[in-house]
């Protein structure tokens, strides 16, 4: 099965998820997709899996334009899409997993069905046991089951989205091979992935998105550099952050062991030094959301010690961290950061750590004028935070954070931000941090770690680099830390 | 940015609490007007029936008002938990555990040489203890034991509904056999004092006033009441933010049953004077209702439990006079919050296309 696409186009409001790419798949190929977080990727392998309609452009398949109406007709047309967490119902035997998606038929056929699947079983070199529950398997053997499933339902292309991601290094090996396998047949993979690594090892051919366009279409193997600089575009002069070793010690972590949904990290000691500020590189979900949280008070480890000037925080109570001027700033605005239907004067008393009982408006409403003001908010002390645009609900949750905080933990502190707002931003965390604040924060952004922090953390899949000063990294080389290289 | 304030404010405007009560309850006088038809009654005969079985004479006001008390005590404690985001429908419960450990208190101070007027504001402060800890269990199962407050709260109505007959037929029976009457009267010098001629007590009004300027204190002006609410809307954002929720939340569910449990408490001294079976009358989830269709506003939620008790009481008239069962006042309140609701959702399905429009612009 050949596959074309023509210049598609895709847009969720002002963002453009898919600028123009064309791009043409051959039978028996394992295509790789590179490209970092929000380079699109994911947005154009659900057009092509029918899970999600293009503006415009066109996908032809053996030369003839289709139209996808849902997923069922993608997986009719032959594309079956494996998605980054399995979609099964663990609670069901692995034979009604295999059985649920297929339509027609009010009967279930069971022998009929059963032999179809022993068949494709028997080619591929799988043993499943039809009436054990899925919930007994590994997340590998999931990911096994869910390729069955598409190539018993006849899929001739099979994209796997970051499939990766949560399984073992011996797992990962079982599904290179039975990749490789499935391209002998004549059956085409696309394989998405931001970890530069697994192109080389698995894919011939790999293209690199980067904000929503194609950049580059590179026969493998090839040159690392030369993939992280088409993923990251060309590194930007950066002046370096300098070197705050001299700085007074603040805060220091010992043998901090986090648990995330899918790993423990390795012991992380370190010192955080006041004014300083720590940068938290790595794909998104790679442990430096849990691991602020962690901080904050918000999340439990399974082992460390968190002292503030030699003062032992207990874990677990997260009012205890923020009477020690310890703030916490989450990533998503509205879900976790905002709270819909209270007006900003509310928030403002909301943030403040006192322990009056009596709430004294007059003075939080002047206090909530002076920050509107100050941060520039578009938006009324009596406004609702839902009122506001998302850049000045980000605006809002700085304003939020305590004068007199000592640490601040902030997840993406400057999303949605466009580059003037995030210079002033940071204008405004450096006057913190003058004051004595330290600051970890987590960014999707390369160029912005390496401006903004003195030194850097790496996180890549559940382990913790030793915190790199950021005059010794470059783009290119936080780009292959990031990506799993160079460890 | 603020988009367009002037018009969003006209839309608010319009679909404001009180216009919305108003057309909830046109919508459910109509719809029951229709049943009442089809029943073959007059629609207008049966609720001149009702007004005057309400407004009659100064006995059936009054005796409107025996219902008020208790019924807005129960609402304003239960706007508390609504405010929380906490479904407290284990309210009867600690209703009828503050009227037990009400009648348990009166019951060994009885024959003590203690004043009338302090062995009631003992029992009844015991009473609120009693609705306080039900409360505290239903608190416990949700924040420690991962039980839905829901069902944790309807599970322990029936253990509360057990105990109260296993005491009226058990340790509490009357002298002899034990009987659906409840158990044996007080003494008159502990009844609440009443106004004479009728079963009100000036008293409980009193508290109610009493009651909710505190309430309307503790919940708009205090740093308690801001976060009760943030936890309410959003109970992630305000676990980060580093409140407390747990304990508020705790604490929140104290103070509703504490409330709950006073109003037992007012219904053993003021209105039965013993304990009977179902003291409750069922105020806990008419209360429910009153607290939804005010939308927890503390004024509108004083006028619809005046309008419930209302009904209640003209209600009663009905068998009576038109041969009409008096669950019909029950038809006509649930309509009313049904219409209500349902007005609700429309006004945010409304606004919510408004906002997605404004966001495509």
């Amino acid at each position: 099965m050949e596959i074309e696409i023509r210049n598609i186009y895709k847009s969720f409001g002002k963002v453009h998820a898919n600028i123009g790419i064309s791009l043409t798949i051959h039978a028996g190929e394992i295509l790789g997709v590179l490209g970092e977080n929000g380079a699109g990727k994911t947005t154009l392998m659900k057009i092509l899996a029918g899970l999600q309609p293009c503006d415009s452009g066109e996908i032809l398949i053996d030369g003839k334009p289709v139209h996808f109406h849902s997923a069922n007709t993608a997986l009719d047309l032959g594309i079956g899409m494996l998605s980054q967490d399995p979609l099964d119902f663990p609670m069901l035997t692995i034979f009604d997993n295999l059985y649920l998606g297929r339509r027609k038929r009010f009967f279930i056929q069971r022998n009929r069905f059963s032999k179809q699947v022993e068949k494709m079983e028997d080619l591929l070199g799988f043993q499943f046991k039809l009436n054990d529950l899925v919930e007994t398997l590994s997340i590998g053997e999931r990911q096994q089951l869910e390729i069955l499933r598409l190539l018993v339902y006849g899929s001739e292309l099979i994209i796997l989205d970051e499939p990766t991601t949560g399984i073992s290094a011996q797992q990962k090996k079982q599904l290179f091979e039975l990749l490789k396998r499935l391209a002998g047949f004549g059956k085409t993979i696309i394989f998405v992935t931001h970890k530069l690594g697994e192109i080389n090892e698995l894919c011939q051919r790999t293209i690199i998105l980067r904000q929503g366009k194609l950049i580059s279409d590179v026969v493998l193997p090839c040159e690392s550099s030369l993939l992280i600089q088409s993923m990251f575009g060309k590194a930007i002069d950066l002046q370096s952050p300098g070197d705050a070793s001299q700085f007074e010690k603040h805060f220091e972590i010992q043998h901090l062991v986090i648990k995330d949904a899918r790993f423990f990290s390795n012991p992380v000691d370190l010192n955080i030094r006041k004014g300083e500020i720590l940068g938290l590189a790595g794909m998104e979900g790679s442990g430096q959301k849990t691991f602020l949280r962690t901080l904050a008070g918000l999340e439990k480890p399974i082992n460390g010690m968190f002292l503030d000037e030699g003062y032992s925080l207990h874990w677990n109570s997260p009012h205890s961290f923020t009477k020690r001027g310890i703030y916490f700033m989450p990533a998503s605005r509205m879900e976790e950061g905002l709270i819909q239907g209270m007006t900003l004067q509310e928030h403002f008393i909301l943030s403040q750590t006192k322990d009056d009982f009596f709430v004294d408006r007059d003075e939080s409403h002047k206090i909530t004028e002076m920050r509107i003001r100050e941060f520039t908010i578009r938006g009324f002390s009596s406004s609702t935070a839902e009122e506001l645009s998302g850049g000045n609900q980000q605006r809002l949750l700085i304003a939020m954070l305590h004068e007199n905080a000592r640490l601040l933990l902030l997840e993406n502190p400057t999303r949605g931000l466009d580059i003037e707002s995030t210079n002033w931003m940071w204008k405004k965390l450096h006057e913190r941090c003058k004051k004595g604040a330290s600051i970890l924060f987590a960014s999707a952004d390369i160029d912005e770690l390496l401006r903004f922090s003195n030194r850097i953390l790496v996180f890549f899949g559940g382990r913790i680099s030793e915190p790199y000063p950021s005059q010794m990294l470059n783009s290119e080389k936080l780009g292959a830390l990031i990506g799993g290289e160079g460890w | 940015m603020v988009a367009k304030p002037k018009k969003n404010n006209m839309l608010k405007r319009l679909s404001s609490p009180a216009i919305l009560s108003i057309a909830s309850t046109a919508g459910a006088l109509i719809f029951t007007s229709l049943i009442l038809w089809m029943a073959g009654a007059q629609p207008g005969l049966t609720f001149q029936k009702i007004l005057i079985g309400a407004f009659g004479d100064s006995v059936k006001i009054a005796n409107g008002l025996v219902v008020w008390a208790p019924l807005s005590l129960i609402a304003g404690a239960l706007i508390i938990t609504f405010i929380a985001g906490l479904w407290n429908l284990g309210i009867e419960g600690q209703i009828m555990l503050g009227a037990i450990f009400t009648t348990g208190a009166m019951r060994l101070f009885e024959n003590s040489s203690i004043s009338p007027t302090l062995i009631i504001i003992l029992s009844c402060l015991v009473g609120m203890v009693g609705g306080a800890f039900w409360a505290a269990l239903t608190g416990i199962l949700r924040l420690y034991g991962g039980v839905n407050e829901i069902f944790a709260g309807v599970g322990l109505n029936f253990v509360a509904t057990a105990l109260s007959l296993w005491l009226i037929f058990g340790p509490w029976k009357r002298p002899g056999v034990g009987s659906m009457s409840g158990t044996e009267p007080f003494n008159e010098r502990l009844w609440l004092v009443q106004i004479p001629g009728y079963r009100l007590s000036i008293w409980s009004l009193i508290l109610v006033v009493v009651v909710y300027i505190g309430l309307f204190i503790l919940l708009k002006k205090t740093r308690f009441g801001i976060q009760i609410k943030a936890i309410g809307k959003n109970l992630e954002a305000a676990r980060l933010m580093g409140i407390q929720t747990r304990k508020l939340m705790m604490l929140a569910m104290l103070l509703c049953g504490a409330l709950a449990g006073l109003a037992g408490a007012l219904q053993v001294v003021g209105v039965y004077h013993r304990l009977i079976p179902s003291i409750s009358s069922g105020y806990g989830f008419l209360a429910m209702l009153v607290a939804m269709l005010a939308n927890n506003d503390f004024f509108l939620t004083l006028v619809v439990a005046y309008l419930f008790s209302i009904l209640n009481i003209g209600g009663i008239q009905l068998p009576i006079n038109l041969h009409l069962d008096s669950t019909l006042s029950g038809v006509l309140q649930a309509v009313l919050v049904l219409f209500f609701l349902v007005m609700n959702g429309l006004k945010q399905r409304l606004m919510g296309r408004k906002e997605r429009s404004r966001d495509a612009e």
